[in-house]
This record gives C-alpha cells, structure tokens and sequence, in this order.
C-alpha cells in the first residue's frame, strides 16, 4: 500500500514537472516563432537567429523533462 | 493576485503582438541608414540619388520615376502601400483603430485638391499629388472633387462620405476668412474623434502607446497652426477654432493661453516649460528672428524632428507590444517626407550642407 502511494507521488510529481515545463516552454516557443516569422516574412536572412531562439525555449521543456526521469528512476 | 492578472496580461500581449512588432523591427532594420542619407545628399544630382536608391528598400517604387514629382508620387504610394500592409496584420482593436488612423491620407488628399481648386489649377494638376489609398473614397470621387469650380462644390461632392460633415462645418467659417485652415482642421478633428471613440476606455500598454502618439501628433499639429496663424495676426479667439482636442501634453487651457500670444517669441516662451520646449527654445535661438519664413519653417521641422525622435523611442518604452510598429510608422512617415524634400532639393542643385539647412540633420 505504502509502495504505491509512493510510486503515485512520483508519477503526480513527475507529471507536474514536465507538464508545467512544457506549457511554458510551449507559450515561449509560440512567441518565439510567431516572432520569427514576422522577421522572416520582411528579412530573409534573419531564418537562422530566429530558428536559433525558438529553439532556445525549448531547453525549459527538456529541464522539465530529466527532472521528471530523476523523479521516477532516480529518487 | 492582481499581480498575477496584470503578469498574464502582460504574456498575453506580447503573444499577440509577439509577429507584428518582430515584422514592424525587420522592417524597421531596412530603412535608411545614416551613411546612405548622407551619400544621397552629397549626390552630385537627382539621378545620381535615384541611382543610390536603387539598391534600398524604396528601389522598387523608384524604378521608373524620372523626375522630382514621380519621385514624390513613387514615394508616397510606397507609405500608403506600407501603412495598408501594418494594418493587415496589427492584432484586434489596434488593427481597427490603425484603419481609422489611415483616414489621415485621405484627408491629406482632400486638403490638396481643395490647395488646388483655391489656386485655380487645372484638373490634372489637382489630382497630381494624391497618394493613391482608397478607404471611404474611390478614384472617381476625387475625379468628381477636382472638377468642381468651387471649394463649396467640392465639399458637397463628399456628401455622401464621412467627411460630409466635418467639411460642411469647415465651409463656413472658410466662406468668412477665405482660409483652408478650418476646412482643414474639422477634417481632422473628425478623424481624431472616431480614432478615439473606438479606443474608448480600454486598458492595456497597447492603448496607452496608441494614445501617446496620436496625442503627440496632435500637439504638434496645434503648435504648428498657432505658429502660422498668430504669424498672419489672426485674432485669438479665431485661432482656438482652428486648433484640435485631445492632445497628449496640450489641453485645451494651454492652447487657448497659447492663442494669446502677441508674436512667435511669446508661442516659444510659453512653450518652454512644456514636453515640446527644450527642441523648439534651441532652434530659436539658432535663428533669426526677423526672416520669419525661414523660422517658421525650422520650428516646424524640428517638431517634425522632435516628433521622430519620440518614434524611436517607443522600441524603448514597450519593447514586446505595439511600440516597435508605432515607432516604425513614425519613422518611416518622416523618412519619406525628408527624402522627398532632399531630392526635389537635389534636383534644383543645392548642396549637401544646404539641404541640411533645410531639412535638419541628415
């Protein structure tokens, strides 16, 4: 019983971790690349710094991701 | 909590605007720059400067203009394409309130064939330097405008338009002065009007910038009719029908204080203490004051200069909002006016440090 209230925790924690970072890491990336292509559309040659900050946003999404497989395979 | 409203809100305005100010930065970043201003005023003539400007974002709408008033048509015609274009893809009310803001052109359009009726000019040259934008008004309604023989009749061909009854106000006070001033100013109090009835009392940063630089905008254009109506020694009280409300520094109180003023040195003395003092107290001090001309026209350029300058800085102020797009629209609209007058300049032969005379620093 107390291994599976245990193991609930962890999956909760696990899924709150990668929810909550991918949501933001998600709202980042949107206005990041609705940014991009505003610039694209009038400058071409800005394609690879904004494809470059887009992308940047979405290290939060994978920091939320290893905290979720430390929680689950780790701790 | 209410912290945590005004967060979100804040997110959810720089989602909104996150595509038009990064496309309004890019277009920005395609001006001209200040080594390329400068080569073209040290052109040796007019196609030399045409040929410099081959290569700039204004090469395209330039490619077939030969002469000065080609150029002047090419050029306006870009601003209006470029303003239609921000009004394409500016986000909710910004996006309605933006529309009624290109009113402005077509008022523009209006006054010079009302210039050129007063003048007595043909038809054609009526119609010469329309900027081509067509929102409440068709290319056949400004034909049926430049064929009238009268500013009365004129007016009366709008009838059916919104601008029926701001010019119908106008005409009579112009039937009484012979002035275009007030024909002038109603159109524009209109305009003003509906752009701030549609902003009406909604919050946001995007609002506020909104207000801030059609209130700028205004106050310019009230110093500048006061300027030029106590220079012809127009009465107090006739001045202050002339002038528009809602002004962003200006309330009505300093402008009918400013309407007393005896001479142009009172205007600027009383101006000093103001948001618009300090650029405006320095160039008087530059000038002469006895060629009044001359004067007048430094001191509207320097708003104009002034009114630049604070374009620039809304990138400052609201980085991630409207701001950027606002600053885009300042700066480009005074880019194209500056650039028509260097190269009509250029055309009639003066020299680099003398279209800086004219137009300020390049």
């Amino acid at each position: 019983m107390a291994t599976d209230i245990g193991l609930g925790l962890k999956i909760v924690g696990a899924g709150i971790a990668i929810g909550f970072a991918a949501l933001g890491s998600g709202i980042g990336q949107g206005t990041a690349a609705a940014a991009g292509i505003g610039a694209v559309s009038e400058k071409e040659e800005m394609m690879g710094k904004s494809l470059a900050f887009a992308t940047l946003v979405e290290t939060q999404a994978i920091y939320g991701f290893v905290i979720a497989i430390l929680i689950l395979f780790v701790i | 909590m209410a912290s945590l409203g005004a967060e979100i809100q804040r997110i959810v305005e720089n989602y909104r605007y996150a595509y038009p100010s990064a496309r309004a930065k890019a277009m920005k970043s395609l001006l001209l720059t200040k080594e390329q201003k400068k080569k073209i005023a040290e052109s040796k003539d007019l196609q030399a400067a045409l040929y410099l400007l081959r290569d700039t974002v204004y090469g395209p709408a330039l490619s077939d203009a030969k002469n000065t008033l080609a150029v002047e048509i090419a050029l306006k015609e870009d601003l209006a394409k470029t303003m239609n274009k921000i009004g394409s893809f500016l986000p909710g009310r910004a996006q309605s309130v933006f529309k009624l803001y290109l009113a402005r052109f077509e008022a523009e359009n209006i006054r010079s064939i009302l210039i050129g009726i007063q003048a007595g000019l043909p038809k054609e040259e009526r119609l010469k330097h329309l900027i081509p934008i067509h929102l409440d008004l068709k290319a056949d309604s400004y034909e049926k405008m430049a064929q009238s023989k009268t500013i009365g009749e004129a007016a009366s061909t709008l009838s059916e338009t919104i601008y029926q009854e701001p010019l119908a106000r106008g005409i009579a006070e112009y039937e009484k002065t012979g002035l275009l001033t007030p024909l002038d100013s109603a159109l524009s109090t209109m305009i003003y009007d509906r752009i701030f009835s549609r902003i009406g009392t909604a919050g946001g940063s995007d609002t506020t910038s909104l207000k801030k630089m059609i209130g700028i905008e205004i106050d310019i254009a009230n110093i500048k009719s006061i300027l030029r109506l106590i220079n012809a020694s127009t009465p107090p009280g006739d001045t202050l029908k002339y002038l528009i409300p809602r002004g962003y520094r200006l309330d009505l109180e300093k402008l009918e204080e400013l309407s007393k003023a005896a001479s142009v040195e009172e205007i600027v003395a009383k101006l000093k203490s103001s948001y618009y003092g300090a650029p405006l107290s320095s160039t008087y001090s530059k000038h002469d004051t006895s060629k009044k001309e001359v004067l007048l026209n430094a001191l509207e350029q320097t708003l104009d200069d002034f009114k630049a300058e604070v374009g620039r800085s809304f990138d400052r102020g609201f980085p991630l909002g409207i701001g950027p797009i606002l600053g885009y629209v300042i700066v480009k609209t005074a880019e194209v006016r500056n650039l028509v007058t260097v190269l009509k300049l250029k055309d009639e032969g003066f020299t680099s440090d003398e279209i800086e005379g004219v137009v300020g620093k390049i």
